[in-house]
């Protein structure tokens, strides 16, 4: 049995199984020619942007394109990792380029239908959720079984509001029941129609699922203080914008107060301020885990 | 030793021959006094009445070990091994093998290749590194004492397993935080019990072909049961057992499937062949690995305590010029560091010397707060570990697999840093 593998092929492995850290520090042992050949610049960009480094992502996969401008990962990569850096715009250009030289890809159509909803999200509304819906159902159409697709069209569905959200989650989790990704969406879509109690729990199994996500971990967090007995009279705020309401309430006991309807006033008050109490607590919950 | 007193607990015993502590005593006074034949014969009558426990059963060793008599001190090793205990055997069994004139060495399998590139035979080579035992790892008590119960034990008292029909071999998973010893572990336990050590890694199973790195995979198997009783250790076991849901795309699901195959010996016999693994994210391992009949022991090895961090501060100190150094309170200042830590923070200190030698042409000893500087800003590499594991018990830990994570999480060690 010899050394088989090179860094290569170890990284590409590695991340294939998610683990983009270990991708990087077998991509860090790449020397020679090896540097000058673009699939190592395309590992190297995924890699960084599946770890969160979505800049230094930008960096390499430019770099990957300096050798061949028109590789096919090289650019799906650096509109994804463009979004991550927050240039919309340039994610945007960057897949629309993308799809002139390969119309027929699905994966391609997702990304587009994702960096669009992305784009038509408040408050510089670039674009409309439309169009990120065609692009998904393009992508669907070319490739009716992609994980990808259909987890894109959820998640536009979810944020923009569509009343098939709903439908479509439950689609996901039934084809994986075990994808936190689509317990995550599940959870978002049942809070925002109300059953928070359900999107709780979606919540809390996404983080049973993969508690190595630090973000998914903090979800999870999040939902077990809330679902304490002493959150539940604020369990409503859920399903609307929590901040503006609670800003919002100010005017409540203003108008009461100015009114001299003393007892409302002061309950709105004591309301108030258990609701900032309980915002404070569930936030510092989140984010320390417990000793 | 005075004459006196070897006579006068000599006399006593004729006054009170079952007086065993004072037995004790005399057999320590001989030993101490060179007179190990005596000694010996001594640690026999004690041995005989049942009276030696762990500690004397190793004495009893060197005693006779010292008298030349090599027979009675691997009597006196095999009782001490029965007795569960750890400390102390392997430097005695290593000893009784250098004075027999024999140089310990681990037996590593090696697969080389012919001229054409086609494999040749696999060959049991011997490495020409000494041999690893628990006395080498520093700490970590608990766990050799479990590996010592569940792994080494069956393959010296096979007797006793084969009258109970419970078969050695089988998978071990060590897992915990980078740089706390698993490997070193896994190295001790072959040295203690003295079986051939094959080491499989990642880098040389995986394969750019199709087929080829489930058929590298299948190799490392058919040679360990070739070389058997031996030991297949497999490194980062969560690069080849990865958890299949998580694994986008379909090119590296058969190399999870062949392990598979392999822990299960379909086909083949994998009686005697102990499968150790080690991983520092047994969460990213695909859950049928953990199943009974393959790695259904899994031990956590959690990063060094004060008494390991001190042992491993004094090695790393070893040989390099220092003046008092307190390793006791490095060591109590150094919480959650690893094996790896500890010596990076002696050579930061070490780098800091070398700079005042250069500065002041003077070259001055190593000293306590040389250490203490390099320890400035240093964090334990563990603390990422910690927060993902934290993460795991709070959310992931139903069916129990974390406890031994959880009851370290909540230690004071585990608590002092805020990760």
């Amino acid at each position: 049995m010899d050394a088989a593998a090179g860094p290569l092929v170890r990284a590409r492995h590695d991340l294939l199984r998610g683990r983009p850290d270990r991708a990087l520090v077998a991509l860090d042992q790449v020397t020679g020619a090896e540097l000058e050949d673009e699939e190592f610049w395309l590992l190297r960009a995924a890699a960084l942007h599946n770890a969160g480094d979505p800049k230094a992502a930008v960096e390499a996969a430019q770099k990957g394109l300096e050798h061949d401008p028109a590789d096919f990962g090289l650019l799906d990569v650096l509109a994804l990792a463009q979004l991550g850096s927050g240039r919309k715009k340039d994610a945007r250009a960057t897949i629309e380029s993308a799809l002139l030289l390969y119309p027929e890809s699905a994966d391609l159509h997702a990304h587009h239908a994702l960096i669009l909803a992305s784009c038509a999200e408040r408050p510089f509304r670039l674009t409309s959720y439309k169009k990120a819906r065609a692009a998904a159902d393009e992508a669907i159409r070319l490739e009716p079984d992609s994980d990808l697709a259909l987890r894109v069209r959820a998640k536009i569905a979810a944020i923009s509001g569509d009343s098939r959200a709903q439908a479509y989650t439950e689609e996901l989790l039934a084809r994986d029941p075990e994808s936190e990704s689509a317990h995550v969406l599940s959870g978002a879509v049942r809070a925002n129609r109300g059953d928070v109690h359900a999107g709780l729990e979606h919540f809390l199994e996404a983080a049973r699922l993969d508690p190595s996500d630090p973000h998914l971990a903090r979800l999870g967090r999040r939902s077990r203080a809330l679902q304490r007995w002493y959150a539940q009279p604020v369990l409503f705020l859920e399903r609307v914008t929590r901040g503006h309401v609670r800003i919002g309430w100010v005017v409540i006991v203003l108008a009461t107060r100015a009114a001299h309807l003393a007892v409302l006033s002061a309950l709105a008050f004591a309301f108030w301020i258990y609701m900032w109490v309980i915002h404070i607590h569930v936030e510092r919950r989140a984010r320390k885990a417990p000793r | 030793m005075t004459v006196d007193r070897v006579a006068g607990l000599r006399a006593a015993l004729v006054a009170a021959p079952d007086n065993h502590a004072v037995r004790l005593m005399l057999a320590e006074e001989l030993m101490s006094g060179g007179r190990p034949g005596e000694a010996l014969a001594e640690y026999d009558v004690l041995h005989e009445a049942g009276q030696l426990d762990e500690h004397g059963l190793v004495a009893g060793g060197r005693a006779a070990l010292a008298a030349g008599r090599h027979d009675r001190a691997q009597a006196f090793v095999d009782a001490a091994t029965a007795t569960g205990s750890v400390n102390g055997i392997s430097e005695l069994k290593r000893e009784i093998d250098e004075t027999l004139g024999l140089q310990h060495l681990v037996q590593v399998v090696k697969q080389g290749v012919g001229e054409d590139g086609a494999p040749l035979p696999p060959e049991l080579e011997l490495d020409s590194k000494p041999a690893v035992s628990f006395a080498d790892v520093g700490g970590l008590d608990d766990v050799k004492k479990a590996i010592n119960r569940t792994i080494i034990l069956p393959f010296q008292r096979t007797d006793l397993y084969e009258k109970y029909k419970r078969g050695a071999g089988g998978g071990v998973l060590l897992f915990g935080p980078p740089g706390c010893g698993k490997t070193l572990l896994a190295r001790a336990t072959a040295g203690e019990c003295g079986l051939p050590f094959s080491n499989v890694r990642i880098e040389e199973i995986l394969d750019p072909y199709f087929g080829v790195s489930e058929s590298n995979l299948h190799d490392a198997f058919v040679q360990a049961r070739r070389f058997a009783p031996c030991v297949l250790f497999v490194d980062e076991l969560d690069a080849i057992a990865f958890a299949r849901r998580k694994f986008t795309g379909n090119v590296g699901r058969p190399l999870v499937d062949q392990l598979l195959q392999e822990l299960d010996a379909i086909g083949a016999d994998n009686e005697n062949v102990l499968v150790l693994a080690a991983t520092n994210a047994p969460w990213d391992v695909d859950e049928a690995m953990k199943r009974p009949g393959r790695f259904d022991r899994i031990v956590f090895v959690p990063p060094p305590d004060p008494p390991a961090r001190e042992r491993i501060l004094a090695l790393h100190l070893a040989g390099r010029p220092s003046e008092d150094v307190d390793v006791a309170k490095i060591a109590r200042r150094t919480p959650l560091f690893s094996g790896a830590d500890l010596r990076a923070l002696v050579e930061r200190a070490v780098d800091l010397v070398i700079d005042d030698a250069l500065e002041r042409g003077e070259e001055r000893p190593l000293a306590t707060r040389d250490l203490e500087q390099a320890l400035d800003g240093m964090r334990p590499s563990t603390l990422e570990w910690i927060a993902t594991a934290r993460n795991y018990v709070e959310f992931a830990n139903q069916g129990g697999r974390y406890d031994e994570v959880a009851a370290f999480l909540v230690s004071r060690e585990a608590r002092e840093w805020k990760s």
